[in-house]
């Protein structure tokens, strides 16, 4: 009688790690010199607005509103990393866990990957998924964090 | 006289959009990679405001508030937190190490302009 091979979990688990640290660095790469670009576009439109000719100067505050457009847009690949890295870091969490001589308790592990997120959309998906760590400050569930970026709040 | 802002960011795109929009009004910037890098430049050099992330490598913002409101130079000087965290836990923690106010990201360029105008015209 055959056997089913096992699946080779600290394996995949590494892999995929890998997979994920490597699209962050090549997208990490491209949004700096796309970032450069942008920012040579949001230097050029301030310059142009200071133009003496009006045409120019038109112009020049056209482009400087595109760019502050796509500065704002760009900003989401800085989320969307920070996302990837946890992401990343969990599944490293969960090849050390299975590779240790004494595995941590799920409470543990879970806790250290809930404790690394910095967005409350990332929390409460967790706590939809896995449940509510005992101990874990809630996730604000009256808080809507689209509508919180962007915000500003002096003290 | 130019006024010079000191940015914190872990991240390269992040430093360059920032870095961009205080440009484009004519603000000076320094660049700082983290709480550490930021800190050793505060400690021999002064700036008028400083606007940095919170979660970063060897030192993270909120230490970062903590530790220049210790530096006689900087117990007046605005310290803006630009951050994906929005929940009030951690906006207490950062109100509590002395920032003077919170901006989650991404943030809108005119609107930050307009933040510190606010700020320095106070």
């Amino acid at each position: 009688m055959s056997r089913t091979p096992s699946i080779p979990l600290p394996q995949l688990l590494e892999l995929s790690a890998s997979q994920v640290e490597v699209a962050l660095q090549n997208a990490g790469a491209q949004v700096e010199r796309l970032a450069n670009s942008v920012a040579a576009f949001a230097k050029l439109g301030a310059e142009m607005c200071a133009h003496p000719d009006a045409a120019v100067a038109a112009q020049g505050v056209r482009i400087s509103a595109e760019a502050q457009r796509a500065m704002f847009a760009m900003q989401f690949h800085d989320l969307l990393s920070q996302r990837l890295q946890h992401v990343r870091d969990a599944l490293g969490d969960m090849h050390d866990a299975l590779g240790a001589p004494a595995a941590p308790s799920p409470s543990v592990l879970l806790a250290a990957i809930r404790g690394r997120y910095t967005m409350e959309d990332e929390r409460r998906m967790f706590d939809i998924l896995l449940g509510h760590l005992p101990g874990a400050p809630p996730a604000n569930a009256d808080t809507d964090h689209e509508s919180l970026r962007g915000s500003v709040e002096l003290f | 006289m130019t006024r010079t802002i000191l940015t914190v960011d872990d991240s390269t795109s992040m430093r360059q959009m920032v870095r961009a929009t205080l440009q484009s009004a004519g603000y000076g910037v320094v660049e700082a990679a983290d709480g550490q890098e930021a800190l050793e430049f505060a400690r021999g050099n002064a700036v008028d405001l400083v606007i940095s992330d919170v979660n970063m490598p060897r030192m993270d913002g909120i230490r970062l508030v903590h530790e220049l409101r210790s530096l006689p130079g900087y117990r007046l000087t605005p310290l803006l937190l630009l951050t994906t965290e929005s929940s009030q836990e951690k906006k207490l923690e950062g109100k509590r190490a002395g920032a003077t106010g919170w901006i989650v990201k991404p943030f809108n360029p005119t609107q930050l302009l307009a933040t510190l105008t606010k700020l320095f015209n106070a």
